[in-house]
């Protein structure tokens, strides 16, 4: 919601900058960001009597001196003849027609409503339009105008169910659905309610004599409807969060006053069809509470004021709430209330002392990831939306999209399209694994927690493993771990067929998966080795580029000297070489010979690498590596 | 490869993986809080209406129960928790107070775009006692931040709305940019809700805290992305170990 900046500037008192408004604003609640000519506002939902200029005045009031007065129109109005028929009064139990008409509408307007336009990129629509969407801004009543001259028949509000076709006055056609609140005449569906009047009935730039309805709307009659029909409606985004009940006589006549301004208004007649008495909430208040709750010690008398500032009327048992203030029902909302005039960061910090505890379980879970990570696995953590049912699943009503209708029952196809993922990311060497609770209509086992692992690749990148690939021995040592608990029984491994997988890579697949439940009360313990304190490491962007490597083996006929060769090689640095190691090592005791091999991994987060790019660096690395002594790189030309 | 007494073989670099950095970070938050003395629970992903709703205060009509926020399942009958706040209602309903617990793990929101993700991580935690107030959470909140943002670490608090708490807010640290960054959303226990659970609120008031795992992560870690956390990308996993 946006207001212009002067509109409350210019009404407040003791005001004088922006950024003293702004910390007025953020002290009681209301987010925004401060531009050129306005505020945009982010509001909580609870708050609808703040979605407007005066709402937003009343509010500041409690901190600062604002002016909340706006000017009505004062003379008498004579009843209005209307044939209408609320079929639905607890869903508007509240609602007065007025019938207005004026000699002619202006073309233009100077004055506020102008800078409402102008300032606010406000798109004009017609005289009695304008007037009613302005005043939505300025007191947060949403209004409607039916041209009168196409109103010749009863109106009549009521619930429909059945399919019907609606033209907005936009323009936009809607099939409404399921139940809606309508207005309708002569068997058509003029209006939604509390949402967008019909095309039908709509005034255009000609109109000089309207219907004005101006009405009160239960929130849960509105809510959803605008999402659901599409509509962008200021009138359903205040009534969802509710606007003052008592307010229409008072929005009404603000309304004529507006007209009055740019008008001559030749004829005005109203009528109100009220279901209720429009009654103020009255609270039993307790000081002593509401202090209790914050926390504070503040005299009697300042807690009162703050209540009054906000408009609460005191009384000497209770509290009348004014009508605006639906929100508030109790001494917790009271306490808020003020809360927010004290300020939040006003209030001292009083020290909290919580009761001792029995020490927690150790949680298993853990052990499990400490052991996995220990053996060079990676924990992932995937989402549970699959598109195959199986056996069991559980079918989402509403998914976010058509392929993910089911909630994964175990971890497998998961974890296998991570490993494709990083498969064609040109990782050769993937060890992964994820923990998480899967969910399914089985009626003894709703909840699982299980974990899947698996495994593909080189079995390391290091000089010791880098030529092995991981096998079934590997994969079975490391769920032996497992095995050692009697309560989880037959883990099987199974290789993933890669006829299955769309992948170039043909290393052996090994995935198990398994129930984790029982662990919780596993005698196995594991002793994390190297276990680092947690820490905080700065992000460093990924390449959404293609990686490529290079190798590079180099003989040393001291062998003394490779020290110094892998300290230059492990530490060289360039922004395009994304890592390197010691694929391969050999030591010839006889002939007291050294051979040792590199591999660089070059990538750029910038762009795809060319050979050119990389042979660059290359060089470089060559030229600096063969200063050192005895150092050669056999068959370099 | 050949050994040799008198060559020193090169050392092999560490070949560990690691846990997830959501899940590190959630076990170190949860850690410092069990320290502190709250005990950690855990309850379902798949909840029900009355569960994640009803007795949290969310009235039958509120936006956050449409379907264009929550996911429903088997026929409207259960639903993926949008909060972990059911585990505390659960919790409540099992002990009586003075009772100090909170509970880590993932909820689901029918979002998705570059910074909505339909599933993140969540801690809540909540302490019923008697005589707990607003300045007792401030207190609490202060412990908390301060342990994952450091001792120099400036945060404001502002008035919020949620259902279930009432005062309500929420709490921002300020960035080295010098902008207010929300990290934190908590307050008072709505009285409603201890009568929902069988606790009378005469006697006893609680207060209550939730944070977001994935913006605290992405604040601390620096990464603007919050997709690259479920992409699974060996690039981005073994940064963390």
């Amino acid at each position: 919601m946006k207001i212009l900046l002067n509109d409350i500037l210019n009404r407040s008192n003791d005001i004088d900058n922006f950024k003293k408004l702004s910390q007025l604003l953020l002290q009681l609640g209301h987010e925004h960001t401060i531009s050129d000519k306005s505020i945009d506002f982010e509001l909580t939902p609870n708050r609808g009597d703040c979605f407007s200029l005066l709402g937003i005045l009343r509010d500041l009031n409690s901190l600062s001196s604002t002016d909340t007065e706006f000017e009505i129109f004062k003379e008498r109005i004579d009843e209005l003849n209307i044939d209408f028929k609320n079929e639905i009064p607890k869903a508007c139990p509240y609602i007065t027609f007025v019938e207005v008409e004026v000699d002619k509408c202006p073309s233009s307007y100077s004055d506020y409503l102008g800078r409402f336009y102008k300032n606010l990129n406000q798109k004009r629509i017609n005289f009695f339009t304008d007037v009613s969407n302005y005043l939505s801004y300025e007191i947060g009543q949403p209004t409607h105008c039916y041209d009168m001259d196409k109103i010749n028949d009863q109106i009549k509000l009521c619930e429909i169910q059945n399919k019907e076709n609606f033209y907005t006055l936009t323009d936009k056609k809607i099939v409404l659905e399921d139940k809606n609140i309508v207005f309708m005449s002569k068997n058509e569906v003029i209006n939604l309610a509390g949402i967008m009047g019909g095309k039908s009935t709509a005034c255009s730039e000609n109109t000089t004599r309207i219907l004005l309805e101006c009405a009160y709307f239960e929130p849960r009659f509105i809510i959803g409807k605008n999402l659901k029909y599409d509509l962008n409606s200021d009138a359903a985004h205040k009534f969802e969060r509710g606007v003052d009940f008592g307010f229409q006589d008072f929005a009404i006549r603000r309304f004529l006053k507006i007209v009055q301004d740019h008008a001559n208004i030749k004829n005005v007649r109203l009528k109100t069809f009220n279901h209720k008495e429009i009654i103020n909430n009255k609270i039993q208040y307790n000081l002593e509470d509401i202090k209790k709750i914050i926390g504070i010690d503040t005299p009697d008398e300042d807690i009162l004021n703050h209540l009054k500032n906000l408009g609460f009327i005191i009384e000497k048992d209770f509290i009348e709430v004014p009508s605006y203030r639906y929100d508030i029902t109790n001494n917790n909302d009271l306490a808020e209330e003020v809360s927010r005039v004290i300020g939040y960061n006003n209030i001292k910090q009083q020290k909290i002392n919580l009761p001792k505890k029995n020490t927690s379980p150790i949680n298993k879970g853990n052990i499990v990831r400490e052991y996995m990570t220990d053996n060079g696995f990676y924990e992932v953590i995937n989402f549970p939306f699959v598109s195959d049912e199986k056996k069991d699943s559980i079918k989402i009503d509403n998914p976010i999209d058509s392929n993910k209708n089911f909630m994964r029952t175990d971890l497998q196809s998961s974890l296998e399209n991570n490993l494709i993922y990083n498969e064609r990311r040109q990782q050769e060497s993937i060890k992964l694994f994820e923990i998480s609770d899967v969910y399914s209509n089985k009626q003894d086992q709703v909840k699982q927690k299980r974990i899947g692992i698996i495994a593909s690749g080189r079995m390391g990148r290091n000089y010791r493993d880098f030529s092995k690939k991981i096998d079934n021995n590997y994969f079975e040592r490391i769920i032996s771990f497992f095995q050692k608990d009697e309560l989880i029984k037959g883990i099987k491994i199974i290789n993933i067929p890669r006829d299955s997988i769309d992948s170039k890579s043909n290393s052996d697949i090994f995935y198990t998966e398994f129930n984790l439940d029982n662990f919780i009360n596993s005698k196995v313990e594991y002793n994390q080795f190297d276990k680092k304190p947690f820490n905080f490491i700065k992000y460093k962007e990924i390449s959404e580029y293609p990686s490529t490597y290079r190798d590079l083996s180099f003989a040393l006929s001291n062998p003394e000297k490779y020290h110094d060769l892998q300290e230059l090689l492990l530490n060289y640095k360039n922004k395009n070489l994304k890592d390197s190691f010691i694929f391969d090592f050999y030591y010839d005791e006889k002939n007291i010979k050294l051979k040792i091999g590199f591999r660089f991994i070059f990538e750029s987060v910038e762009r795809t690498l060319t050979d050119r790019d990389i042979d660059k660096i290359m060089d470089d690395i060559i030229t600096s590596s063969l200063k050192i002594e005895t150092v050669s790189i056999p068959g370099l030309k | 490869m050949s050994k040799q007494n008198n060559i020193r073989l090169p050392k092999i670099a560490s070949e560990h993986g690691c846990s997830h950095p959501i899940t590190s970070l959630k076990n170190h938050i949860l850690d410092y809080l069990s320290e502190m003395g709250f005990e950690i629970i855990d309850g379902p992903e798949v909840e029900t209406e009355r569960f994640n709703f009803d007795m949290l205060n969310i009235k039958e009509h509120h936006p956050a129960r449409q379907m264009h926020d929550t996911f429903y399942l088997n026929n409207k009958n259960n639903l993926l928790r949008t909060h972990t706040s059911p585990v505390q209602i659960r919790g409540m309903l099992e002990m009586s107070p003075p009772i100090a617990f909170v509970s880590g793990g993932k909820v689901y929101r029918k979002d998705d775009d570059s910074t909505h993700l339909p599933m993140f991580h969540q801690i809540e935690g909540i302490y019923v006692d008697r005589n707990i107030n607003f300045s007792n959470l401030k207190d609490l909140i202060y412990k908390i931040i301060k342990h994952i943002f450091g001792d120099g670490v400036q945060l404001q608090f502002r008035p919020s709305y949620f259902p279930f708490t009432e005062p309500s807010a929420e709490v921002d640290i300020l960035s080295s940019e010098g902008k207010w960054l929300e990290v934190l959303g908590c307050g008072i226990v709505n009285p409603i809700v201890l009568e929902n659970c069988n606790i009378d609120s005469s006697k006893y008031s609680g207060l209550a805290f939730g944070l977001g795992i994935e913006r605290i992560s992405m604040l601390k870690h620096e990464i603007t992305d919050i997709r690259e956390f479920y992409k699974s990308n060996l690039d981005f996993l073994s940064q963390f170990k």
